[in-house]
C-alpha cells in the first residue's frame, strides 16, 4: 500500500489547486463581466477543471471513507459474515473501478483519434479523460489493497496523510 | 409483464441487497445500472456507459457549484464563524427558559445559510452549544435533541447540497430552489422555537434560564456578524436579481468569505487545507452518488419502470392527494434507513414523472421531499444526525432519540402547513421571475 499513498497525496494536492483555480477563474469572469470583459471560455475551462478535481480527489476520498453506505443490517451480522461482506465489497469495488479505468482509457483513445476539441477554447478533452483513467487506476489499486487487507485481516486507511 | 420490467424490478432488488451488504450506495447503483443496461441493450453499450456517464457528470459545468458551495461552508466552519453565530443568538435568547436551546436552533439556521450540509451543521453546533447547555444545567434530552434537529435546517435553508442535487436530477433551476427554501426554512425554525417553548413549559428543569446581557451587548454582537450577513446577501441577492448563476454565486461566496476571514487572520494555512480536504471529500461523495444515479437512471429508463409505474398509478383511480400522501410516506419510511441524498437520487427517476403527471409544482415537490427526508436523519434506526450528536455529547442514543421528538412534531406540522399552503414555497421563486 505504501507505494500508492504518495500518488493519492499528489492527486489530492492537484485537486486542491484545481478547486482554488476554479474559484479564482469564476470570480475573474464575474468581475470581468461587470466591466464588459468576461473571461473567454471560462465556463468551459471550469468544467474541464472540475473533472480533474473530482477524479483526482476520488482515491483519497475513498480511503477517507466518505462514501454513503447503509450499516443497518451489516452492524447486526456476526463477525464472520461481516468479513465475507468486506471481502465481497472490496472485490466488487476494485473490479468496478478497474473496468472504469480501462473504459476511460479506451474513451480517451477514441476522443484522441476523432480529434474532438472543446467548443470555444478548442482544448483537447482526451487529455483529461486519460488523466481520469489514471486516477481510476490509482483508486482500483487502493481498493485492491483493501481487498487483500480484508482477506488477511487488517485495515487500509489514509490517516498518515 | 414485459421482460424489461422484470429485469428492472430484479435490478432494484439486487441494488437493495448490495446496499444492505454495505457496498457504498454510489458503487451499488453503478454496478446494478451497468449490469442491467448491458443485459437490456448490449454489453458494449453498458461498458461505454461507465466511462461516458462518469466523464459527463464530472465535467458538467452545472455541477461545479457543488464543490464551490461546500467550500464556502467549510471555510466558514474552520474560521470559527459558527461559534460567533451561537454567541449572538445566545446573547439575545439565553436569558429566557430554554433560551440556550433556542439560540442553538437560531445559530443552526444561520449556519445553514452558509453551510449546505445537515450533518456538518449538527457536528459544528454540537461542539459549541452542548458544553454551554451542560454548563447551564440543561437536560441531556433537550440539549442533544435541539442540536440534532437544528442540523436538519442546513438542508433546507439555502444554499443546500440536497436541493442542488434535486435540481440537477430534475433539471429545475437551482437558483429558484434556493429561493424557495427560504420561507420553509424560516417556518421550520419558528416552529422549532415554539416546540422548545412548549417543552420547557412542561419540563421547566430541562431548560433553565441563562445569563442576562444588556441591550448594548446584544446589538454590538450582531455587528460582529457583518461578514456572514454580507456573504449571504451577496450570494442570495445575486441569484435573486439574476446577477449571477448559482455556480458563479458559489465562487463569489467562497472567495468573499475566504478573503474576509484571511484579512481578519481567522483562518490558518492548516485550516484552509482542512477546508479544501473536506470540500474534496464531500464533493466526491456527492458527485459519485450523482454519477451512480445517472448510470442507474439509464438502466431504469430502458427497463421502462418509471413509465409503467406512472401508468399503474394513473389507472388506480386514486385522488392526487392520496398518491402524494403515499409518496410522502415512502420518503418518510425510507429516509429512516437511507441517507437523504442517496434516497433522493435513487427515487427521483421513479417518483418525479408520477408527480409531474399529476400537475404538482416541481419546486414545491423538491422542498417537500427534502423536508420529509430530513425527518429521516433524526429518526431511528439510522438517524445520522442523532449518531453524530450522541458521539459528540457522549449521551446514550435513546436519550437523543427521545430529545428529538418535539422537533419531529415541529417538522411534521411544517410539512402539513406547506402541503396545505403551497404558495409559501412557490411565492418567492415566482416573484424573482418578475
Amino acid at each position: 500500500m505504501k507505494f500508492v499513498l504518495p500518488f493519492t497525496k499528489l492527486l489530492k494536492i492537484i485537486s486542491g489547486i484545481s478547486l482554488m483555480g476554479m474559484m479564482i477563474l469564476t470570480c475573474l469572469d464575474v468581475v470581468g463581466g461587470f466591466f464588459g470583459y468576461p473571461v473567454l471560455g471560462a465556463e468551459e475551462l471550469v468544467a474541464l477543471w472540475a473533472s480533474l478535481l473530482l477524479a483526482f480527489a476520488l482515491p483519497n476520498a475513498h480511503l477517507a471513507g466518505v462514501n454513503v453506505a447503509v450499516d443497518l443490517l451489516y452492524n447486526k451480522f456476526p463477525n464472520g459474515i461481516k468479513k465475507i461482506c468486506d471481502v465481497f465489497n472490496t472485490l466488487v469495488s476494485c473490479l468496478l473501478f478497474l473496468t472504469i479505468a480501462w473504459r476511460c482509457y479506451l474513451y480517451a483513445a477514441a476522443l484522441q483519434a476523432s480529434g474532438e476539441v472543446s467548443m470555444i477554447l478548442l482544448l483537447p478533452a482526451y487529455i483529461l479523460v486519460y488523466a481520469m483513467a489514471f486516477a481510476m487506476l490509482v483508486l482500483a489499486v487502493c481498493m485492491f489493497f483493501e481487498f487483500v487487507a480484508s482477506v488477511v485481516g487488517g485495515k487500509v486507511t489514509c490517516q498518515n496523510q | 409483464m414485459p421482460e424489461s420490467m422484470i429485469v428492472g424490478l430484479l435490478g432494484i432488488v439486487l441494488l437493495l441487497v448490495l446496499m444492505f451488504l454495505r457496498l457504498p450506495v454510489a458503487y451499488a447503483m453503478t454496478v446494478v445500472g451497468f449490469l442491467g443496461f448491458s443485459y437490456l441493450v448490449n454489453f458494449n453499450a453498458g461498458m461505454a456507459l461507465l466511462s461516458r456517464d462518469l466523464y459527463d457528470v464530472f465535467s458538467s459545468y452545472s455541477l461545479t457549484l457543488i464543490p464551490l458551495f461546500v467550500f464556502m461552508g467549510y471555510i466558514a466552519f474552520y474560521a470559527g464563524v459558527s461559534s460567533k453565530l451561537f454567541d449572538v443568538a445566545y446573547k439575545f435568547l439565553g436569558r429566557i427558559r430554554g433560551g440556550l436551546a433556542m439560540a442553538t436552533i437560531g445559530a443552526c439556521a444561520a449556519f445553514g445559510a452558509i453551510c449546505g450540509s445537515a450533518t456538518a451543521t449538527a457536528a459544528t453546533m454540537g461542539t459549541i452549544a452542548i458544553p454551554e447547555m451542560k454548563r447551564y444545567k440543561y437536560g441531556d434530552k433537550l440539549a442533544t435533541g435541539c442540536v440534532a434537529s437544528g442540523g436538519s435546517l442546513g438542508s433546507l435553508i439555502p444554499p443546500s447540497v440536497v436541493l442542488i442535487v434535486y435540481g440537477i436530477a430534475t433539471q429545475q433551476s437551482i437558483g429558484e430552489l434556493f429561493i424557495a427554501g427560504i420561507i420553509p426554512g424560516l417556518l421550520v425554525t419558528a416552529l422549532m422555537l415554539v416546540a422548545i417553548a412548549i417543552y420547557c413549559r412542561i419540563h421547566p428543569s430541562e431548560g433553565p434560564p441563562g445569563k442576562k446581557f444588556t441591550i448594548k451587548e446584544m446589538f454590538s454582537s450582531v455587528l460582529e456578524l457583518w461578514e456572514t450577513i454580507l456573504v449571504f446577501i451577496c450570494v442570495m441577492g445575486g441569484m435573486f436579481f439574476g446577477l449571477f448563476t448559482p455556480t458563479k454565486a458559489g465562487a463569489v461566496g467562497s472567495a468573499a468569505i475566504l478573503i474576509i476571514v484571511a484579512l481578519q487572520r481567522k483562518i490558518s494555512w492548516k485550516g484552509l487545507w482542512s477546508a479544501i480536504t473536506e470540500t474534496l471529500n464531500t464533493s466526491c461523495m456527492v458527485l459519485m452518488l450523482i454519477a451512480g444515479a445517472t448510470i442507474f437512471g439509464h438502466f431504469l429508463a430502458v427497463s421502462r419502470i418509471p413509465m409503467e409505474l406512472s401508468g399503474i398509478v394513473a389507472g388506480m383511480d386514486l385522488p392526487n392527494w392520496g398518491v402524494m400522501a403515499m409518496i410522502c410516506l415512502i420518503y418518510l419510511v425510507a429516509g429512516c434507513f437511507i441517507d437523504a441524498l442517496a434516497l433522493i437520487m435513487l427515487t427521483i427517476p421513479i417518483f418525479y414523472p408520477i408527480v409531474m403527471d399529476m400537475g404538482y409544482d416541481p419546486i414545491w415537490f423538491g422542498i417537500i421531499i427534502v423536508l420529509i427526508s430530513q425527518m429521516g436523519i433524526i429518526t431511528p434506526p439510522v438517524g445520522v444526525n442523532v449518531f453524530v450528536v450522541s458521539g459528540i455529547a457522549k449521551v446514550e442514543l435513546p436519550v437523543v432519540f427521545r430529545g428529538v421528538l418535539p422537533f419531529l412534531y415541529a417538522l411534521i406540522v411544517a410539512t402539513g402547513i406547506l402541503i396545505a399552503f403551497p404558495a409559501l414555497v412557490t411565492w418567492l421563486p415566482y416573484l424573482s421571475h418578475g
